[in-house]
Order: structure tokens, then C-alpha cells, then sequence
């Protein structure tokens, strides 16, 4: 919708806003999830899990359609992708660095 | 868009009464305030060059102290200040404090700000042919803030407890603890170089996001993607690098901030002392993270200090030797993967760390994949030469001497990518020779070259070319004088940052320790060597030999098609580009080169313009 | 001459200048928060004492969530009437958009202060007690103070000999802002009388700075007394108090116990790291340092409170069952809570050799307060990044989310304001610019998305 320069008209224009409305629904439906799982699960990581599944849902409803990444072309694309992989590779590669998953037990003395 | 050019002469005359009636003020905006991207580029160009000095400077003192040890340093030695030379000596805590400032100061504030500031400045826009960066407001913007974290970071200095003096790296714990005692802490030069950062990150921030944006947006007619010359992808790397790599850097400093200001640990360990006594702190942080997130920025960094000094030889060479660039394309993807990978390669720094063997393998594994492309470039330059009948002007000597001094500081890197030699190498001398064999007789070679290349353009004015042979060889004999015995010396175990050069381990450094004054005296003959450059870029602007057409070089790129000096709004038509950027030697075409912004079947007309407005 | 492509898009690139702009800047942005999370990773990962969990403000932090939700629908909505060219329902938006954000900042500011009155002592053993200051908050109080001592730290010099204007070493009289109910009359080595204030202290001292005199001393015509906050000093002992800027006290120590309102006890650092067995763990804590200063009755209460969690099993490698076993909290109100006066009287005890005992009115508080003598004190701060990295990391996310907050809402009220002539003249123009303050906001929308259940839930 960003690409349109016709003015839309009054029935798309009211589609439209209660399109946001409703999305924005959603997202607040997806936060009192998160916290209500927080009452009701009791173990931390589950919540974990399921809370960032969550908020991943609710990130990519907002790129996607109230920051109407989906309608723009390619070279965004490239580099968000980009910007994305770098982030996780600080988040895992630091973590990585602190510990170590192998290790060469062949060579102790027992 | 030659609508537009038509829009501004209507304007031009009532610029032209305003001229008139406030002379004074139109002053201030068109040279200081100004919005257009060649004065900003002038304006970066001359502040860093002033830094520059100021870092060679410290560098100096500092190569004194190594060479001559607790001696009274003789006519400077009496001005440093009592607390800093007590009786002219440098002290321990001045070469601190002169080692992390020098550093500092060439990286962030000379380097950086000259090769992406000043040429991408300046030169972008004209080579895509744009009349002005996507966002002038925000590019003046970019400046000031630059200039405003360079003297916060000058100002340090003057601080009661005088300027940071961890390191360029400025690692945690010692950067967090010390200069704590003082009566305010924010006031401390430590802290004042967190906040000289912020401002000189933001800086960089909006610098390459305009960049970028002009070079995506702002592309004249014809110029596709690979009609672009290489000096132009290069600057769109390195400023994807700037843009991606610097908030890590901008989060340490924040959190070193509240380290040192709101008392958290964030890179303090539990059970921390400092003299013996426990800090008050609750502990529980770690050093290592600040070092991921400096080393996530400063390997990139490396990539900002090297790639404009690529892009500026790939300009120069295929002009001086009459031929295309060889491998264009492969020089872009290289390039690119060489920005991609930069990002994947931090932790080559920090080997002995002690971290995990799986992370270790793989950081080897990038840095050496990395060393791929940047051998592609250098070789792609290289073989360009081949068989060329090269034109040894000024700009052209220092860009042939980029090749092997780069040579030269990347081979040597190799053995420190991995980390079983990396465990003897590290933090001694031998790293010191590699990078500085990197940036000083590399980066700033080309940066040389650069500015003696491009400088017809700016002023009208040839530089002069004695002068410039008077700079360039003693500089180039100087300089290896000086880098190439830190190599000896690394092996030997020489340690980095030891202001006595090693004089307190006399048992194992004497043999070497004469290299230090072969060092030093280089060093101040490198100094003296500056001299005829700094009189050729006075004495050229009113005494230089006058450009008698628009493209003196008869080069084919299109910052040549403008007027000399370009002026605001940068061409007089509308460029449109017809080919590739280096066609030089086309057979057939009656000259021997043939500019991107002739259609077909014109010839190069020599004249010289003046701009329009 | 016009830039091109500030409005209308470039037709092979597809987007007009400023877009791209911003998409890069929020890729910029990404990493910053990203290299952020990744330190919030990290330390979580690496600490090593217990990750406070589950302690900030549910419900406030919710409602901020509401808040940019709703805030995120309202910037779109004024987007959306521009595009429509309905200028007077976007004012409408973009308003209701700034209040929203007004709205989210002061349930933040508010969030924020309660962290300033929260504190947490951490004693010698390693058991840690939270709670509020007690009346009057912290202070260091000295009597008998004759001598003060004024620092001109002559060699504090910055390079050059030169100092900055402004930022001087050496005393600044800020010490005379402690000081109780008497008169700054001094006598100086001249033997002539002066009252000391800030302005006669500074010339004093950049006048000795200059002499290269360090120190500059003074004889109290009479005893004076002085009451510190402990963050002023930088150290003291029985006898002698230190400033930050070197001025130094000479008297006597009169009290430097720490009156706390404990509203929970927390012993998980006091079992020793690689402790395996519950049983054991709760015989160390038994004898933990926190039941010496709060009393025998809390620790009847504890033990008994707690022998019945652990009979439904868990075990000390379980972080949320050892949080639920071995914290509790503290009110006189709640059935586990012990007899009001008996906390007190053993908080007393600690107190006895001291001469001033607490006041004993506490009629209206709801939790116990306790005198903690400075010698048990391992650590304690309020709950600020000093604290501890959970909150260290809480500050430095929040706060940089919350400049966000307001840049963006500044940038949001320029367009509000100061652009309506744009309007009229290229209404385009504004739609775009409104687009790409609107691309910003929800970015600070999507962190936040992400900061609160990391921060608050997790
Ligand atoms: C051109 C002549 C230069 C000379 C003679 C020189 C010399 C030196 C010396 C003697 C040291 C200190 C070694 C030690 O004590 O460990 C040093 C450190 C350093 N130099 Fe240079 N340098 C030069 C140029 C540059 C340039 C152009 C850059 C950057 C772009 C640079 C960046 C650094 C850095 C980052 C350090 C490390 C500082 C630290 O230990 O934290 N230098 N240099
Ligand atoms: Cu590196």
C-alpha cells in the first residue's frame, strides 16, 4: 500500500483502519498470553520457549504488516537478512566462546 | 534532473543579492554550516589531517620514551607538565596515556574520518554522478558530531586525571576501575573517551547510512550496479560495515558507562580487587563480553581503515597505467565477501582467552577464508600493472607502494589467524609491525596518493611533484625502517605497550634493544619527511602549476566531468554514463581513454569550466 | 536544485530517499539491541549468583505494552488519514499518539523510582536481606568533628600544566551540605575566624592549588556534627572521614548502622556453590547470618514454612525451586509472620553497645525493621545497576529503549506542530515523512515486545 500514489478510496480507507485496529488487537492478545502463561506455567524454560515464540509472532506481524515490509522490494530484504545473521551470530558465537561442547577426553590420563 | 540545474540558476541571482547584503554570514554557511558534500568532505579532509598530526605527534613522545628510557626528553620534554614528565621524563602513566590516545586518535579520528569522511564525502556523489548526498542536512550533521567527540577526546587531556590510558581497546576491568578515585568521575578522561565514542559512533552512523542511501538512490543515468567504479563499491561496503558493526562498540560503551558511573559490573568479575581491596561491587559480570563486543566492531574497523585505501588505488592505477582494472567484477565480490566475512572473524583477538576449542576452530577457519579476498584485490591490482606503460607521477608512486606494504602487513597477519602461533605472537611487537605495515605505510600511503591525485580537481591546482618526490621516498624508506624491526623484535618476545621498549627484561631483550633507536630516529626522520607535504598542500593552493583542462589526469571516471572546482550542484549537464568506469586504451577510439559520460562516438574534448554557480 | 527522489520513488529502486534511510538505520538499530540481548544472554548464561526473576511490576510493565500497541495503531491510523488527505483526523492521531507515549514514559519514571527506594544488603555469609531504608535513610554520622582538612590536590594536572576551566581537582565544599544544625565557623591556621561556604572554599583552594599547597586546614571553633551519605565519601574509619574530592574530617564516628525494613529474606547465596543436598543446605542456612539479625522467630517461621516444600520433593539444581525454597517474604502481616516485637527486640540486640536505639512507633509499617551493624555488611545498594546485572541490564535496556521513546516522539511532534504547512504545499511530502516517523515508532514498539517478557517475565 506504501507504492500507491491514487488517492484509495473511502471504503478501502476504511477497510484499512479496521485492519489495523484488529491487528493491533492481536498483538495485545498476544501479550496477555505471554503473561498469562507466566501465571500459569511453573518452570522457566518452557516459558521461555513459549514466550519468544510469541514475541516472534508479534515481531513479524509488526515488520510484516504495520511496517508493510511485505510490499517492499528486494534490497531491504538483503540487507535486513544480512543484519539479522550478524545478530545471531553475536548472540551464539559469544555463548559458544564461553563454553566448550567437545571435549578430548582420548587424551587425559584418565 | 536538467530541470532542476535550470530551477537553481532562476535562484542563483537572488543568492547573489544576498551575498551582497549579508557577506559576512553567507560566508559562515557556505565554508563552515555548509550543506554541500564537497566542502563537508573538505572539512573532514583538513580536521582529520590535523589529527593525524596530532597522533603522529604523541607517537613522538612516545618513541622517545622507548628508545631512550627515564632519560629527560630534550625541547618537548619540559612542556608535558610536571605531573605527566616530572623533569621532562616521560612517565609510565604519559606513555599510557600517549599509547591509548595515539591509537585512539589515528583509528577513529584520523583514519577513519579521511579515508570514509573526506574521499567518500567528496567523491561519491561526483563518481555516481549525484548533485549532492541523499540527505546534505544530515551530512553536516554527521561532521559536527565527529568534531565534537575529537575535541572531547582532545579535552580529556586537560582532565585532573588526564586522558584515558587503557589502551585504544580500552578493556575492562582496568578501563572500569581505574580513575575511580577521582572527585567526578564523569570529569575522568576514562569516561570522557566512552562519551567521545558515543558521539563518534552516531557520527559514523548517520555518515553511512546517507552513503549508502545516496548510492542506491542517487545513481545517475546508465549507471547500473557494475558501471559503478570500484572506489564506489568499496565505500558501499565499508559503510555497510560502519553501519553494522559499530552499535556492538556503542553498547560497550554504554555499559562501561554504568560500569564506571552507575557502579554495575557488567565487565567486572565477582571478587574483583584492586590493591588488595575488595571493590564494592556485586561482581558477577564478565571481561570477556566487553571483549566480543569491541572485537565485533574493531575487526570491521580494520576493514573501514583498508578498503577506502583500496578504493583509492583502483582509481589511481588503471588512470597511471593507461589500461582497465583488471577483474572489476571479481574485485567487487570481492569485496563483498570480504564485508561479509568481516563480520565472522572477531575473535581471532581474543585466542588466548581461553575459550572453547569449537569457537576457536571455527574463528580460525573464517580469518584465514577472509585472507581470500583480500589477496584477490591486491592481486587484481597487481596484475593490473602488468604490462602497462605506467606514468610514475606522485599519486601513482605512493599508490605502487601501497601494494607491498599491504603485501607485507597482510602476509604477516596470517600466522596470527591461527591460534597455536597466535599463542607466542600475541600482544608483541610483531602485531604492532603488522597492522601498522597495514595502516601507515598502506592506508595512509594511499590516502597520499589520494590527496595528491584528486587535488587538481579540488583546487584548479597541480601539487608539485618535487616537493611530492621529496615526501614520498624518504617517507617510503622511513617507514620500513620503523615497522620492519618490530617483526625482529616481536619474535624475540619484545612485549607491545611496554614504555621502556623492554629495557626492565634486559636478560632477554638486550641483544635487540639497539633496534629501538633505529626505530625512534626513523620515526622522527618519517616526521621530517612530512614537511614537504605539508608545504605542497599550502603552497600548491596559490602556487601550484594551473590545471588547463577539467580531466588533467585524462581520466574516465565521473567526478572529472564537473567543472574546476566543481561547484554547488557539481555538473554543468546532466551526466548520463554510457560505459564501464575504467575504458582506457579501447582499441579504435581515438584517444586512450574514453570517459564514462561520453555517448557513443564523441571524442574527449579537453577544456577547462568554471561552475555555474 | 532539488535532490532527487525525496518523495516520489525511484522507479528501478523502488523507494524515494528517506525509506531507505530509515530501513538502514533500523538494521543499525538491530544490532544495537541486538548486541544488547546478546550481552543480557551472556551474563544470564555466565552468572554466577542467582538470576533475579519474576521481581519488576508485572502489570505496569503490561501496561506499557498496551500503551505501544495502542500507540502503534494510532501513529498507523494518522499515516493512513494523510494518505486519505484528512488532515484534522490525522492531527487527531498523531496526538493521541504523543500522549500515548507521555503515558508510557511515566509509568516507566515510576517504575524506575521504586527502584531507587529498594534495597538489598547482602551480609557476610552471603544470605541477603531486602527491603526499605529505614526513616532517614542511610547516613554516616560523625560528632565531635574539630579538624577539616580541604585537598587542593596540586597534582592533579592535565597535560601541558593546563587544566580545563570548570573540572578542578580539590575540594568544593559540597561536605558542608552534610553538615547538622551548626555553624560552618572555622578557625584557620592564622588563627583568624572565617564561616566556611562553598564559594569562600573554592577560592581558598584554587588559591593553594596554585601555591602547589596541598592541604588546607581548619580547627572548628566549635565541635560540629555531620551526617553522610555513605556515596560521598569515599573512605572512613572510626575517626576520619574522606570525600571524594580529598576533604577530610577529623572526629568520631558516632553511627554507620544500616536501618533496614526488611520485606524478604533471600539465602540462595548462603548454601555454598556445588552444595547437593537439600537436607544439608537447609542445616547451613539455620545457621544462616540473616536469623542473627532479624530474629529467632523469623527462622522458626522459615524453617517451618519451608520443611513443607521440600517434602514435595525438588532439588538444589532446580533454580525456580530453589528460589521458591529458599526466599521468603517478610510482612507482619501475613499468617507466617512472626510476633512484631520480638523481630524488633532482636534487632535491638545487635544494637545494644549503641546508644541510640530506633524509634519504637511502627505501628503503621508492615514489616520489621532491623539495625544491621556495618562490620555484617558484605555489600548492599539499592536496586540499581549496581545491585545487580539483572538490573544493571534492566537500566541500560530500558533506558535506551525509553530514549528511543522520546526521540521518537519528538521527531513525531516536529511533524505534528511545525509541518502543517507542508502540508498544504506537498502533502506527499508529510505522508512521507509521517510514514518513516511511523516505521521508527514501531521498531521501538517491536523492541519493547521483546524487552518485556525477557525482563519481566522470564
Ligand atoms: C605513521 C607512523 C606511526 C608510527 C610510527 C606508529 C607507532 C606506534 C607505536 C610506537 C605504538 C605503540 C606500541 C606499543 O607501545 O605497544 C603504536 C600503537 C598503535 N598505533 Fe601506531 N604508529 C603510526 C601510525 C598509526 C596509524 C596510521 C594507526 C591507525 C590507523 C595507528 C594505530 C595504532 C594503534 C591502534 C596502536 C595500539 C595502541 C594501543 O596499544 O592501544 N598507528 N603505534
Ligand atoms: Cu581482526
Amino acid at each position: 500500500m506504501s507504492e500507491e500514489t491514487t488517492t484509495p478510496s473511502a471504503a478501502d480507507f476504511s477497510k484499512q483502519s479496521r485492519q489495523i485496529w484488529l491487528g493491533g488487537l492481536g498483538l495485545m492478545i498476544g501479550s496477555a498470553l505471554s503473561c498469562s502463561i507466566f501465571n500459569l506455567l511453573s518452570s522457566t524454560t518452557s516459558h521461555i520457549v513459549l514466550g519468544l515464540l510469541i514475541a516472534a509472532t508479534q515481531v513479524a506481524f509488526q515488520l510484516f504488516v504495520f511496517m508493510h515490509l511485505k510490499n517492499e522490494r528486494g534490497i531491504v530484504y538483503k540487507f535486513l537478512v544480512f543484519t539479522v545473521f550478524f545478530t545471531f551470530a553475536l548472540f551464539f558465537l559469544t555463548h559458544l566462546a564461553q563454553s566448550s561442547p567437545l571435549h578430548f577426553d582420548a587424551f587425559s590420563s584418565k | 534532473m536538467s530541470a532542476a540545474i535550470t530551477h537553481e540558476e532562476l535562484h542563483g541571482e537572488a543568492h547573489d543579492h544576498a551575498h551582497e547584503a549579508h557577506p559576512k554570514q553567507s560566508f559562515i554557511y557556505k565554508y563552515i554550516f555548509s550543506t554541500d558534500h564537497k566542502v563537508i568532505g573538505i572539512q573532514y579532509g583538513l580536521t582529520s589531517l590535523v589529527f593525524l598530526l596530532a597522533g603522529f605527534f604523541l607517537m613522538m613522545v612516545m618513541r622517545w620514551s622507548i628508545a631512550y628510557p627515564d632519560k629527560p626528553m630534550p625541547l618537548i620534554g619540559a612542556f608535558l607538565g610536571d605531573r605527566w614528565a616530572p623533569g621532562g621524563v616521560v612517565s609510565p602513566e604519559l606513555y599510557n596515556m600517549f599509547g591509548a590516545m595515539h591509537g585512539t586518535i589515528m583509528v577513529f579520528l584520523g583514519v577513519v574520518p579521511l579515508a570514509f569522511g573526506a574521499f567518500g564525502n567528496y567523491l561519491v556523489p561526483l563518481q555516481i554522478g549525484a548533485i549532492d548526498m541523499a540527505f546534505p542536512k544530515l551530512n553536516a550533521w554527521s561532521y559536527w558530531l565527529n568534531l565534537i567527540g575529537g575535541v572531547l577526546m582532545m579535552m580529556s587531556f586537560f582532565m585532573p586525571s588526564g586522558a584515558a590510558q587503557s589502551g585504544w581497546t580500552n578493556y575492562s576491568p582496568l578501563a572500569s576501575t581505574t580513575q575511580m578515585d577521582v572527585k567526578d568521575v564523569f570529569f575522568s578522561g576514562q569516561t570522557q573517551w566512552l562519551m567521545a565514542m558515543v558521539f563518534l559512533i552516531s557520527s559514523s552512523l548517520l555518515g553511512s547510512v546517507n552513503i549508502i542511501t545516496t548510492i542506491i538512490n542517487l545513481r545517475c543515468k546508465g549507471m547500473t550496479w557494475m558501471r559503478m567504479p570500484f572506489f564506489v563499491w568499496g565505500m558501499l561496503v565499508t559503510a555497510f560495515l560502519l553501519l553494522l558493526a559499530f552499535p556492538p562498540l556503542e553498547v560497550a560503551a554504554v555499559l562501561q558507562l554504568f560500569d564506571r558511573l552507575f557502579g554495575s559490573s557488567f565487565f567486572l568479575p565477582t571478587g574483583l580487587l584492586d590493591s588488595n581491596r575488595h571493590l564494592d561491587i556485586a561482581g558477577g559480570g564478565s571481561p570477556l563480553l566487553y571483549q566480543h563486543l569491541f572485537w565485533f566492531l574493531a575487526h570491521p574497523e580494520v576493514y573501514v581503515l583498508i578498503l577506502p585505501a583500496f578504493c583509492i588505488v583502483s582509481d589511481i592505477i588503471p588512470c597511471n597505467i593507461r589500461r582497465p582494472l583488471w577483474g572489476h567484477k571479481t574485485m567487487v565480490y570481492a569485496a563483498l565477501v570480504l564485508g561479509f566475512f568481516s563480520f565472522i572473524v572477531w575473535a581471532h583477538h581474543m585466542y588466548l582467552t581461553g575459550m572453547g576449542a569449537v569457537v576457536s576452530t571455527f574463528f580460525q577457519i573464517t580469518t584465514v577464508s577472509i585472507s581470500v579476498p583480500s589477496v584477490v584485490l591486491l592481486t587484481c591490482l597487481m596484475i593490473s600493472l602488468w604490462g602497462g606503460s605506467i606514468r610514475f607521477n606522485t599519486p601513482m608512486l605512493f599508490a605502487c607502494a601501497f601494494l607491498p606494504m599491504f603485501g607485507i602487513g597482510g602476509l604477516t597477519g596470517l600466522p596470527l589467524a591461527f591460534s597455536m602461533t597466535d599463542l607466542f605472537l600475541h600482544d608483541t611487537y610483531y602485531v604492532i609491525g603488522h597492522f601498522h605495515y597495514v595502516v601507515a605505510p598502506g592506508t595512509i600511503f594511499a590516502l597520499f596518493a589520494g590527496i595528491y591525485h584528486w587535488y587538481p580537481k579540488i583546487t584548479g591546482r597541480f601539487m608539485n611533484e618535487t616537493l611530492g618526490r621529496l615526501h614520498f621516498w624518504p617517507s617510503l624508506i622511513c617507514m620500513n625502517f620503523l615497522f620492519a624491526p618490530m617483526f625482529i623484535q616481536g619474535l624475540a618476545g619484545f612485549h607491545r605497550r611496554w614504555y621502556n621498549g623492554g629495557m626492565a627484561f634486559e636478560d632477554t631483550t638486550r641483544h635487540l634493544l639497539w633496534l629501538n633507536e633505529v626505530m625512534s630516529i626513523a620515526a622522527w626522520c618519517l616526521a621530517l619527511s612530512q614537511i614537504p607535504f605539508i608545504l605542497n598542500v599550502f603552497l600548491s593552493i596559490k602556487g601550484g602549476k594551473k590545471v588547463t583542462c577539467d580531466n588533467p589526469w585524462h581520466a574516465t571516471t565521473l567526478e572529472w566531468a564537473t567543472p574546476t572546482p566543481p561547484g554547488h550542484g557539481n555538473f554543468n549537464f546532466e551526466p548520463v554514463v554510457h560505459r564501464g568506469p575504467y575504458e582506457y586504451s579501447v582499441p579504435g577510439a581515438s584517444t586512450d581513454y574514453t570517459p564514462q559520460w561520453l555517448a557513443e562516438g564523441e571524442v574527449p574534448e579537453e577544456k577547462l569550466t568554471h561552475a555555474e554557480h | 536544485m532539488d535532490i532527487p527522489y525525496t518523495v516520489k520513488a525511484r522507479p528501478d529502486t523502488g523507494f524515494w530517499n528517506a525509506k531507505i534511510a530509515i530501513w538502514l538505520f533500523l538494521a543499525s538499530e538491530v544490532m544495537l539491541f541486538g548486541g544488547l540481548f546478546s550481552a543480557y544472554i551472556f551474563l544470564r548464561l555466565a552468572s554466577d549468583t542467582p538470576w533475579p526473576t519474576h521481581v519488576l511490576n508485572v502489570q505496569a510493565g503490561f501496561v506499557n505494552t498496551l500503551i505501544l500497541i495502542l500507540s502503534s495503531i494510532t501513529v498507523l491510523q494518522a499515516w493512513l488519514s494523510l494518505k486519505m488527505r484528512n488532515f484534522r483526523r490525522y492531527q487527531i492521531f498523531m496526538a493521541a499518539t504523543l500522549l500515548l507515549s507521555v503515558a508510557f514514559m511515566t509509568i516507566k519514571i515510576r517504575e524506575y523510582g521504586d527502584k531507587f527506594h529498594h534495597y538489598g544488603v547482602r551480609l557476610q555469609d552471603g544470605s541477603v536481606l531486602e527491603g526499605h531504608l529505614a526513616e532517614g535513610g542511610y547516613k554516616i554520622k560523625f560528632l565531635d568533628v574539630k579538624t577539616v582538612t580541604l585537598a587542593s590536590r596540586p597534582n592533579e594536572k592535565g597535560l601541558l600544566n593546563f587544566n580545563m576551566p570548570f573540572i578542578t581537582p580539590g575540594s568544593d565544599g559540597n561536605f558542608l551540605g552534610y553538615l547538622v544544625d551548626s555553624k560552618p565557623e572555622f578557625k584557620d591556621a592564622t588563627g583568624k575566624v572565617v564561616v566556611l561556604d562553598k564559594a569562600t572554599v573554592s577560592s581558598v583552594v584554587s588559591e593553594a592549588f596554585s601555591k602547589k599547597q596541598p592541604e588546607i586546614k581548619y580547627t572548628a571553633t566549635a565541635p560540629l556534627k555531620f551526617a553522610i551519605t555513605p556515596s560521598a565519601l569515599i573512605s572512613y574509619d572510626g575517626t576520619k572521614a574522606t570525600f571524594r574530592d580529598g576533604t577530610v574530617l577529623e572526629g568520631k564516628l558516632e553511627d554507620d548502622t544500616l536501618r533496614l525494613e526488611v520485606d524478604k529474606v533471600d539465602l540462595r547465596q548462603a548454601i555454598p556453590a556445588g552444595e547437593k543436598s537439600l537436607s544439608h543446605a537447609y542445616e547451613l542456612v539455620e545457621k544462616a547470618d540473616a536469623w542473627r539479625v532479624l530474629g529467632g522467630d523469623w527462622k522458626t517461621a522459615f524453617l517451618k514454612q519451608k520443611a513443607e516444600k521440600s517434602k514435595s520433593g525438588g532439588s538444589l539444581g532446580d533454580t525456580d525451586f530453589v528460589r521458591e525454597a529458599f526466599t521468603m517474604p517478610i510482612s507482619l502481616h501475613s499468617e507466617a509472620g512472626a510476633p512484631v516485637h520480638e523481630a524488633k527486640e532482636a534487632g535491638k540486640a545487635e544494637m545494644k553497645d549503641h546508644a541510640e536505639v530506633a524509634p519504637a512507633t511502627h505501628e503503621e509499617h508492615h514489616h520489621p525493621e532491623v539495625a544491621i551493624l556495618k562490620k555484617d555488611v558484605a555489600f548492599y545498594s539499592n536496586f540499581t545497576p549496581k545491585y545487580h546485572n539483572y538490573y544493571a541490564i534492566y537500566f541500560a535496556m530500558t533506558s535506551l529503549h525509553g530514549l528511543h521513546i522520546v526521540g521518537g516522539a519528538l521527531v513525531l511532534a516536529y511533524f505534528l506542530f511545525f509541518n502543517g504547512g507542508l502540508y498544504k504545499t506537498d502533502p506527499e511530502h508529510l505522508t512521507n515523512r509521517v510514514e518513516v516517523g511511523g516505521l521508527f515508532w514501531h521498531f521501538v514498539d517491536i523492541v519493547w515486545m521483546i524487552v518485556f517478557p525477557v525482563l519481566y517475565l522470564f
